[in-house]
């Protein structure tokens, strides 16, 4: 108790990014309402990027060498003495939450000319995205069940929102609508399995439960209870992701919501979800690996199959890339569903490339306007090679990253998932994936195929904005370039993998 | 003794409420019935000791969810429908299958309850020399001040939400500008004429 009255900075100096965010948000909605209606829009979107920016020096400025933890529960000690803390960071999230940080700015970046040409530019856009990536921090920092409910609810209520930006547009809403009821549903089933792990077990905390499941008590006393709640947890969890089979708002969602809100749904949610997703079953659920095991791979291979076919009947390239969404997180999960902690890192690499591609393709959609109407179908595309030979160049590159063709990211990181696949004897998974990666090829070919073969008398809005341009081509290059040179790729996510380990190790 | 008295007082009306929210032609008597329900159901609470339960269900379902039924209600067309007291069969199959689920389930477990000899009040940790809304307040504002503070900031995101989602500039009306009132000047608002004589103004 005494501990408890004084102030000790050490106990929230980790946290320092999430406050600092936090403060952020609280003056910029503040700002936004007091300043003028002709500047609001620049003035909130340059303070949203300086503080993004804070946010970004204030995590790459402490990288940790050991695990830290924040926000102690000083009244709730471990048997081993250690206190119990809501907050972590590690090398783990500090890679997971520079890469949403990144990818929150880069996807800021792509708003401004889609939201002036529809005229509906407000700043709160800028403070939900804030809000949203304050929540994602807090998701991928949560050492604790609770912190990662609040977190996702966090960040999930305000894609809510940004989906239904366009309200007067009957699409928007009603996909803000479904996202919202689905994602509560979700949400539920999330929480319900909580509270069965919480009832079980005693404990919300990770380090708790991993020590209970060590133990091996609560697995023997009530082991058909706990496959049922972690069958629960990892339902909630697998929508968040768009998982297959709990997939099925992602196609409406994306395609209703505002082009640079899904850009920025279908990377900075995905990167927390998953992140915290791994944690979660790596460390708390490492003693039930048998047991997640059938599930993952489950998720994995109907991920792949749903979203490799059902892309191929596709003509709304956002329904397209949602669909392409759902499969490359199945080409994700091959490699956690060896559930082995080695394999951690090819999950991860193939995260951020298929960040890095979706980013750009979205750029490219967000450049292309015909008859001064944004381009959904994809027969909008064809001819595009002859009319806008850049563009067409970019999304073919994308494409063929996409796809998986060497000498790509796009399929290093696959060849890398599929050999961690095999070499932890899941040779048959990794069977299928290789074949649903053949069909996987087909819609993203098909695109290419549109854009040089098909011909197209249609004249495209030529001007692309230079932020868009520049968004583009660095994704491009970025996907080239870690083709060619693989290795740079790899280090970091073995960095990370290597925190992981040590924070198992150091437990169990 | 007294809270004896209390208890079969507040169960008894509780009942007696719950049952007129379910019999009652008009919604809005149900409503009220639902209200008094509440209430008792608090007072059931405080007499457990858990009264920051209790206040949280005077304020969250009374204050809130209840007046909000009643704001539908009162929005709501309130003619009466026409009840012929023809069910169909399936309906009432229903009805008295779910029913029949629920009152099992509450015999099991009230005979498990008594079986194992434990008393309801065990379930409510009760400190004697402190209140729990003292004990509650003690772990949010110091061991779980980080998570408070985060769902502060979801119901902050729900605040903006509304706003951005529903609020929109009315063409025409009025609105007061206090500074443009204020900063009106006599040269703008003050015209000097001299009428000649007979004529006024025109």
């Amino acid at each position: 108790m005494t501990m408890m009255n004084e102030f000790n900075w050490h106990f929230y100096s980790a946290g320092i990014a999430e406050i600092f965010v936090m403060v952020v948000c609280l003056v910029l909605l503040v700002a936004g309402a007091f300043s003028h209606k002709s500047v609001e829009g620049k003035f909130v979107r340059n303070l949203t990027m300086l503080g993004l920016l804070g946010a970004l020096v204030m995590v790459v400025g402490h990288i940790p060498e050991v695990r830290e933890f924040a926000f102690p529960v000083v009244e709730h000690a471990m048997p081993s003495g250690a206190m119990v803390s809501l907050f972590v960071n590690d090398k783990f999230t500090v890679f997971l939450k520079v890469f949403i940080i990144l990818s929150a700015m880069l996807s800021l970046y792509l708003v401004d000319d889609y939201m002036t040409r529809k005229k509906t530019r407000k700043y709160e856009y800028d403070i939900l995205i804030l809000l949203s990536v304050l929540g994602a921090m807090i998701m991928v920092s949560a050492a604790d069940l609770l912190m990662l409910y609040i977190g996702l609810e966090l960040m999930s209520f305000s894609l809510y929102i940004l989906t239904a930006f366009h309200r007067k547009e009957a699409k928007s809403s009603e996909a803000g609508l479904k996202y919202f009821i689905l994602g509560s549903i979700a949400s539920g089933l999330l929480l319900f399995g909580m509270s069965y792990i919480y009832g079980l077990t005693g404990e919300t905390s990770f380090d708790g439960l991993q020590q209970a499941f060590a133990s091996g008590i609560a697995i023997q006393d009530a082991a058909m209870m706990l496959t049922f709640a972690m069958v629960l947890f990892i339902t909630g969890m697998a929508f968040k992701i768009s998982a297959a089979p709990f997939h099925m708002w992602t196609p409406d969602v994306y395609e209703g919501a505002p082009t640079p809100v899904t850009a920025y749904m279908a990377i900075v949610p995905k990167i927390a979800a998953m992140g915290i997703f791994v944690r979660v079953l790596f460390e708390p659920l490492m003693y039930m690996a048998d047991q997640w095991q059938q599930i993952v791979i489950a998720l994995s291979i109907l991920s792949m199959a749903v979203g490799s076919l059902m892309a191929i009947v596709q003509n709304n390239i956002k329904r397209l890339l949602a669909y392409s969404s759902i499969a490359n997180i199945g080409f994700m999960l091959v490699p956690v569903a060896t559930a082995s902690i080695h394999a951690v890192d090819e999950a991860m690499s193939y995260l951020l490339v298929y960040c890095m591609m979706t980013l750009g393709v979205f750029a490219v959609i967000l450049s292309l306007r015909l008859r001064e109407k944004y381009v959904e179908r994809i027969e909008d595309l064809s001819g595009l090679s002859k009319t806008n030979p850049s563009v067409a160049a970019a999304l073919a590159i994308l494409m063929f990253s996409l796809a998986g063709v060497p000498p790509l990211a796009g399929f290093m990181v696959k060849y890398q998932a599929f050999k961690v696949g095999v070499e932890m004897g899941l040779t048959w998974l990794v069977i299928v994936a290789v074949l649903l990666s053949v069909v996987s090829a087909y819609y993203c070919l098909r695109v290419v195929k549109v854009m040089y073969f098909d011909k197209g008398s249609e004249v495209y809005s030529p001007e692309v904005p230079s932020q868009i341009r520049f968004i583009m081509w660095a994704m491009v290059a970025l996907v080239v370039g870690f083709g060619i040179l693989p290795d740079t790729l790899f280090q970091i996510p073995a960095i990370i993998q290597q925190s992981l380990m040590d924070a198992t190790t150091f437990n169990g | 003794m007294i809270a004896d008295i209390l208890f079969f007082m507040f169960a008894s009306i509780l009942l007696a409420g719950s049952l007129g929210v379910v019999l009652s032609k008009n919604p809005m008597y149900s409503v009220l019935f639902l209200v008094l329900s509440f209430f008792n159901a608090a007072g059931l609470f405080l007499l457990i000791g858990a009264e920051f339960l209790g206040l949280l269900l005077m304020m969250v379902y009374v204050g809130a969810i209840a007046v909000m039924f009643l704001f539908v209600l009162m929005t709501v067309d309130m003619t009466q429908q026409d009840d012929d007291g023809k069910r169909s069969p399936l309906f009432v199959t229903l009805v008295l299958v779910t029913g029949g689920v629920l009152l099992f389930e509450i015999i099991i477990s009230i005979l498990a309850g008594v079986a194992s000899n434990t008393r309801l009040s065990e379930f409510v940790a009760t400190q004697s020399d402190v209140q729990n809304i003292v004990q509650l307040g003690q772990v949010l504002f110091t061991n779980y001040v980080y998570p408070f503070i985060a769902v502060s900031m979801i119901l902050l995101v729900g605040m903006v939400g509304a706003i951005v989602l529903t609020h929109r500039k009315r063409e025409g009306a009025l609105k007061q500008d206090i500074s443009e009132q204020i900063g009106r000047t006599r040269e703008e608002s003050i015209e000097i004429v001299t009428p000649s004589l007979g004529k006024g103004i025109s």
